[in-house]
C-alpha cells in the first residue's frame, strides 16, 4: 500500500465519467468519496470517515487508482508510487485494477438498507464485527442473486474482471481465515459462502461453462418477465440491474452535490452550480434544489441561478411553498413587487394559517 | 493461537521450518544442517537413529536402515509400486494384516506411518530445540498426487508422535507460497517439483497473496530414487558382466553401490565426468578381493535416464492442458525438489515452456518454508495468504454394472462437498452398498478403492423407488469423508476412510502409547552430559567383568584374547573420547562400545 503524507489534501477529479470507470467502487469507498471536499486532509478524513485509519486509506488509496481522486501533496508530484500507478493505468487500459475489497453494489439490497438478524448479530463468536455483518449480509442473500452479482461484476466482465472478484471474496470468506476459531451459526454460512464463490468462479472462468449459464440466465429472465422480484427463482436478473442501476445512481448523485458543496464553499459559484445541475439532472431531488436556492439567494450575488433552481424546485412540485417563497424573495430583492407578491398570495392559499406568509404579504403592501 | 511450524517430510530429506517476525525460516538440526536425512535405523543394540547418525551407518546395518520410506506409505502389499520396491529394497518389507505394508527390523514390524512419525518426532525436536517452547501444532507437506490413503497414513504419524498436525499441503503449493509470500503479484506460476521420490506439476495464479491452483498432477513414484537406481543398475551390469556377479545381491555392496550413484548424481550436475570407485566391493570365496572402478559421463548418465525426463514433461503438457493456459500464459516456471539440480532437467523444463526456469526458491528449503507461511496464516487468521488448492483426484462411487459415478472432479477446489442422490437397482433391495473410489478411470475398478461400506434396512419396493443420499466431502487437508443418507427414513451412515492407512484406530492408540514410552528412553540420552554418563557407566561395567573374569579363568582361547584386546581398545577410545562434546560423536561411540561389551561378554559365557 502506498504511504500517504497526513497532511495532503485529496481532491476530486472533475468530470468524471462514471460509467467508464476501470472498476466500481464499492459502497464504502463512494462513502470516503463523499467525504472528500479538498479541503479535509488525510488525517481529518480518516476522523470522520468512522471507518478506521486502515480501511479509510484504503479506500482513498482505490478510488485514486480508479482516477476519482487527485492527491496533491507538497512532496508527492514526482512520488514514483503515484506516477507509476498512474502510469500503469494510461498504459495498460484494459489491465482492470486489482482491488481486494469485494464489491457489493451487484446485490439487491444495500449493506446500510439490510435489517439484520440482532441474535444472530449478537452471538459470541471469534469473528471480527464487521465481518459478521458481511457474512450474514452476503449469505442472507445467495439464492437471489446470480453468479455475475456475487462476484461484483457485470455480465460482460472479462475472465480477470471475475476473477479479481472471485479473489475479494475468497480474502473475506475463505474457511481458513476463521481457522479453529469459535464460529456459532456462521460456520455453516462461511461454508456455503465459500462453496458458492467456488461454484461461481469455476462456472463463470470457464468459458463453456459461463455460455451454458448465461443461456440459463436468459431463459429465466424470459420466463419470468416483470414479478421476479417476489419470485423464488435463484437468479433475477432485472430486479438485480434495476438495483443496481438505482445504486450506481444515488452514489453519483451524492459525489457531485458533494463536490458542488465544496466549489460553493470556496466561493466558485459557476463550477458548484455547473455540479449541482448535473446532479439534479441524475436525480429530481427537492431538497437539494431549494437548498441551492436558498443558498444562493443568500450569496446575493447569485440571483440569476437561484431562480433556476427555485423554478426547477417549483416544476418538482407545483404546490412547493418554500420553493414560492424564495421565488418571492427573488422577485422582491429585484423590485419585482408584484411578482413578488404573486407568489407569496400563492403560497398563503396553499398555506393559509401561516403567520410568516401573511407577515410578508404585508410588508410588501406596506 | 500458539505458533504453527511447518514441516517437508520428504522422501530422501526433511525440513523444518517456523515464521519468526514475519519471515519464514528454517530450523537447523543439531549438526547444523538445513536438512535431516529421512532415514531411520534400529541399531544391533535396539538403539533408534534417526537422520545424519541414521544415514551413517547404513553401509554396516543396510538390512536394519529405512530408507524413502514414504515411497510406500499408504500403499496396498499387492500394488505394483511395492512389488517393485521388493526388488530393491536392502531392508525386509513384509504384508502387514490389513492388506498393507510393513517393514521388519530388530524381528519388530514396523508401519509405515510408524517410521514416518518416527522422521516427524526429529522435525519435532529439532524445532522444540530452536523454539523453546513446545510447538506441537504443524502443516505438513505431501506430494500434490498423493492420494486419500497416503494423507490419511501421514495424518496417522502426526498423531503417532504427539504432533498436532493442523493441515496438510501440497508440496508445489507450498513452493509457490514461498515464492510469492509477502510480494505484491499478479502472476501464473508453474511449479515444477522433482524430489527424492515423486514428482508433482502445480499450476497457479498468484495476485497480492491469493495462491488459486488451477490444476495439479503428478507422479508418486518418479523421483530422485529412480535416477540413481538407473546408475547402480548400470554399474551392476558392468561388474556383472566383466566378474559374472550380482552385487545387488549383497547387502553391504548394494548399500555403497546406492551411496556411490547418490554422489555421481550430484558430482554430474556440476562434472561432465565422475570417477566411481568402490574397492573391496566383493570378496570371492578364494580370498581374492574384487574391486570396482569406473568413470560415468553426463551424457552416459542423461543417456539412462533420459525417459524418466520426458515422463515429467509429459505430465506438464498434460496438466497444462487441464489448467485452460497455454504455455505462453506462464510467467515463471519455478523448480523445487534437489533433483531439478540437473542440467538436462533444466534444459528439458526450458524448452517445453520457453522460458528458463527461475531458481528464485531455495529447492531444498522452499517446501518448508511455505508450510511455515501457511501455518502462519492458520494460526494468525489474516489474509495475507489466502490458498486456493484442489484436489488431484477424481472422486466418485461405484455403480450398478461397475462403473465409475464422479462425484467430486479432479482439479476442484477445496474444501468441497457434493451430494447425489441414488435409487436401488433390484427388486426389494434393502441395503446398498456403498463403494468409494478415487480415479480417473470410468472403470471402477482400474481406480483406488478408498472404502466401502453398506446402508442397510431400506424400504423393501420396486427397483428405483428408495433413494439415497450420499455426500461426499473433501477437507481442506484433501481428506475425504463419506455419508449416506436413507432419504425415507433419515437414516445415516458415514465413513471417514482411514482403514487404508494401513492402520486400526486401536494399534494408532497403541502406537501412541508406545511412543510414550519411547520418548522417556529417548529424553535420557539427549545431552552431552547424559552420553558421557552412559560411556562411563559401561567402562565400568568392562572392568569388573574383565576383572573378575582374569580371575576365574586364567587360559583364555586365541579368539577371545583377540575379542578382549579389541574390546579394550573399544574402551580406550571411549575414554578419549570424554572429553569430546560433540553429542553425536559420543552417541556413537557409546552405541559401539556398547556392542563390544556386549559380544565380548557373550564370547565369554560361551567358551
Amino acid at each position: 500500500m502506498t504511504v500517504f503524507d497526513d497532511n495532503s489534501t485529496p481532491e476530486l477529479r472533475l468530470n468524471v465519467d462514471f460509467s467508464t470507470l476501470a472498476a466500481q467502487p464499492t459502497p464504502e469507498e463512494f462513502f470516503v468519496l463523499s467525504r472528500v471536499n479538498g479541503q479535509l486532509t488525510i488525517a481529518q478524513l480518516c476522523g470522520v470517515t468512522g471507518l478506521g485509519r486502515e480501511k479509510t486509506l484504503l479506500a482513498l488509496e482505490k478510488l485514486r487508482d480508479v482516477g476519482l481522486l487527485k492527491l496533491s501533496d507538497t512532496t508527492d508530484d514526482s512520488s514514483p508510487d503515484i506516477s507509476a500507478a498512474t502510469e500503469q493505468n494510461s498504459t495498460e487500459p484494459a489491465q482492470p485494477p486489482r482491488t481486494k475489497e469485494p464489491n457489493y453494489t451487484f446485490l439487491p439490497i444495500s449493506l446500510d438498507g439490510f435489517a439484520f438478524d440482532e441474535e444472530i448479530l449478537a452471538q459470541q463468536v471469534e469473528i471480527d464485527e464487521a465481518i459478521k455483518r458481511e457474512i450474514l449480509y452476503v449469505f442472507a442473500q445467495l439464492n437471489d442473486i446470480d453468479h455475475y452479482q456475487l462476484l461484483g461484476v457485470d455480465r460482460k466482465a472479462s475472465r480477470k474482471e471475475i476473477r479479481n472478484g472471485y479473489f475479494a471474496l475468497t480474502r473475506r470468506f475463505h474457511p481458513d481465515l476463521f481457522f479453529r476459531r469459535l464460529l456459532g451459526d456462521y460456520e455453516v454460512r462461511i461454508e456455503k459462502l465459500f462453496q458458492r464463490t467456488v461454484k461461481a468462479y469455476e462456472t463463470l472462468s470457464h468459458p463453456k461453462k459461463r455460455a451454458a449459464y448465461d443461456e440459463t440466465l436468459a431463459q429465466s429472465a424470459s420466463s419470468t418477465p416483470t414479478s421476479s422480484l417476489t419470485s423464488e427463482t435463484p437468479s433475477q436478473p432485472e430486479y438485480g440491474e434495476t438495483a443496481q442501476v438505482e445504486k450506481k445512481r444515488d452514489m453519483a448523485f451524492t459525489i457531485l452535490v458533494n463536490r458542488a458543496d465544496g466549489h460553493a464553499s470556496q466561493g466558485d459559484w459557476n463550477r458548484a452550480c455547473e455540479e449541482y445541475k448535473n446532479a439534479l439532472r441524475i436525480k429530481r431531488d427537492l431538497d437539494l434544489a431549494l437548498r441551492v436556492a436558498r443558498t444562493l439567494l443568500d450569496a446575493r450575488t447569485e440571483n440569476e441561478q437561484a431562480f433556476v433552481f427555485a423554478s426547477a424546485a417549483l416544476k418538482m412540485e407545483q404546490d412547493c411553498i418554500d420553493a414560492l417563497l424564495i421565488l418571492g424573495e427573488l422577485y422582491q430583492v429585484i423590485g419585482a413587487h408584484d411578482d413578488a407578491l404573486a407568489h407569496y398570495r400563492r403560497a398563503q392559499e396553499i398555506a393559509p394559517s401561516r403567520l410568516d406568509i401573511q407577515q410578508l404579504i404585508e410588508q410588501l403592501n406596506c | 493461537m500458539e505458533r504453527i511450524i511447518g514441516i517437508d517430510l520428504g522422501t530422501t530429506n526433511s525440513c523444518v521450518a517456523v515464521v519468526e517476525s514475519g519471515t519464514p525460516r528454517v530450523i537447523p538440526n543439531k549438526g547444523g544442517y538445513k536438512t535431516t536425512p529421512s532415514v531411520m535405523a534400529i541399531t544391533e543394540s535396539g538403539r533408534r537413529l534417526v537422520g545424519q547418525m541414521a544415514k551413517r551407518q547404513a553401509i554396516t546395518n543396510a538390512r536394519h536402515t529405512v530408507f524413502a520410506s514414504k515411497r510406500l506409505i499408504g500403499r496396498k502389499w499387492s500394488s505394483p509400486e511395492v512389488r517393485h520396491y521388493l526388488e530393491t529394497s536392502a531392508f525386509e518389507i513384509v504384508q502387514g494384516p490389513h492388506e498393507d505394508v510393513r517393514i521388519k527390523l530388530r524381528d519388530k514390524e514396523y508401519s509405515l506411518p510408524e517410521v514416518s512419525s518416527i522422521i516427524l518426532q526429529e522435525m519435532k525436536l529439532i524445532a522444540q530445540e530452536h523454539m523453546g517452547d513446545e510447538p506441537l501444532k504443524a502443516v505438513v507437506t505431501v506430494p500434490a498426487y498423493f492420494n486419500d490413503a497416503q494423507r490419511n497414513a501421514t495424518k496417522d504419524a502426526g498423531r503417532i508422535a504427539g504432533l498436532d498436525i493442523v493441515r496438510i499441503i501440497n508440496e508445489p503449493t507450498a513452493a509457490a507460497l514461498a515464492f510469492g509470500f509477502g510480494k505484491q503479484l499478479d502472476v501464473t506460476v508453474a511449479i515444477f517439483d522433482l524430489g527424492g521420490g515423486t514428482f508433482d506439476i502445480s499450476i497457479l495464479e498468484i495476485q497480492d497473496g491469493v495462491f488459486d491452483v488451477l490444476s495439479t498432477a503428478g507422479d508418486t513414484f518418479l523421483g530422485g530414487e529412480d535416477f540413481d537406481a538407473r546408475i547402480i543398475e548400470h554399474l551392476a551390469y558392468q561388474f556383472a558382466r566383466d566378474h559374472r556377479i550380482d552385487l545387488r545381491r549383497d547387502e553391504m555392496a548394494l548399500q555403497r553401490l546406492r551411496d556411490a550413484a547418490e554422489k555421481a548424481k550430484i558430482e554430474l550436475s556440476t562434472m561432465n565426468e565422475t570417477e566411481i570407485s568402490l574397492p573391496f566391493i566383493y570378496t570371492l570365496e578364494t580370498g581374492e578381493a574384487l574391486h570396482l572402478q569406473t568413470t560415468l559421463t553426463r551424457d552416459k548418465f542423461e543417456e539412462l535416464v533420459i525417459d524418466l525426463v520426458q515422463r515429467a514433461i509429459k505430465i506438464c503438457q498434460a496438466t497444462l492442458q487441464e489448467s485452460g493456459q497455454d504455455v505462453t500464459d506462464i510467467d515463471e516456471v519455478i523448480l523445487v525438489g534437489g533433483m531439478t539440480r540437473m542440467p538436462r532437467i533444466q534444459q528439458a523444463v526450458k524448452e517445453y515452456f520457453g522460458k528458463s526456469p527461475s531458481k528464485s526458491v531455495h529447492p531444498d528449503e522452499a517446501v518448508a518454508l511455505g508450510a511455515a507461511v501457511q501455518g502462519a496464516a492458520l494460526s494468525d487468521g489474516s489474509n495475507d495468504v489466502v490458498l486456493l488448492d484442489v484436489t488431484p483426484h477424481s472422486l466418485g462411487i461405484m455403480v450398478h454394472g461397475g462403473g465409475f459415478e464422479v462425484l467430486i472432479e479432479a482439479n476442484s477446489t477445496i474444501p468441497t462437498s457434493h451430494s447425489h442422490i441414488f435409487t436401488t437397482v433390484r427388486e426389494n433391495q434393502t441395503s446398498v452398498k456403498i463403494v468409494v473410489l478415487q480415479g480417473e478411470s470410468s472403470n471402477a475398478s482400474d481406480n483406488e478403492l478408498l472404502g466401502e461400506f453398506a446402508l442397510s434396512g431400506l424400504r423393501s419396493a420396486p427397483p428405483g423407488v428408495v433413494e439415497v443420499e450420499v455426500s461426499f466431502e473433501i477437507s481442506a487437508d484433501g481428506i475425504v469423508s463419506v455419508q449416506a443418507r436413507d432419504l425415507e427414513t433419515g437414516k445415516e451412515h458415514s465413513i471417514t476412510v482411514t482403514a487404508t492407512s494401513g492402520l486400526t484406530e486401536e494399534e494408532i492408540q497403541n502406537m501412541i502409547e508406545e511412543n510414550q514410552d519411547y520418548l522417556v528412553e529417548l529424553k535420557k540420552g539427549e545431552t552431552v552430559e547424559e552420553q558421557r554418563a552412559s560411556i562411563r557407566r559401561l567402562i565400568r561395567e568392562f572392568e569388573r567383568y574383565a576383572s573378575q573374569k582374569d580371575g576365574a579363568a586364567p587360559g583364555h582361547s586365541a579368539i577371545s584374547e583377540q575379542l578382549r584386546a579389541h574390546t579394550e581398545l573399544a574402551v580406550e577410545q571411549a575414554k578419549k573420547s570424554l572429553e569430546n562434546d560433540n553429542l553425536e560423536a559420543l552417541a556413537s561411540t557409546n552405541d559401539s562400545l556398547h556392542r563390544a561389551i556386549q559380544s565380548f561378554k557373550s564370547m565369554i559365557q560361551q567358551a
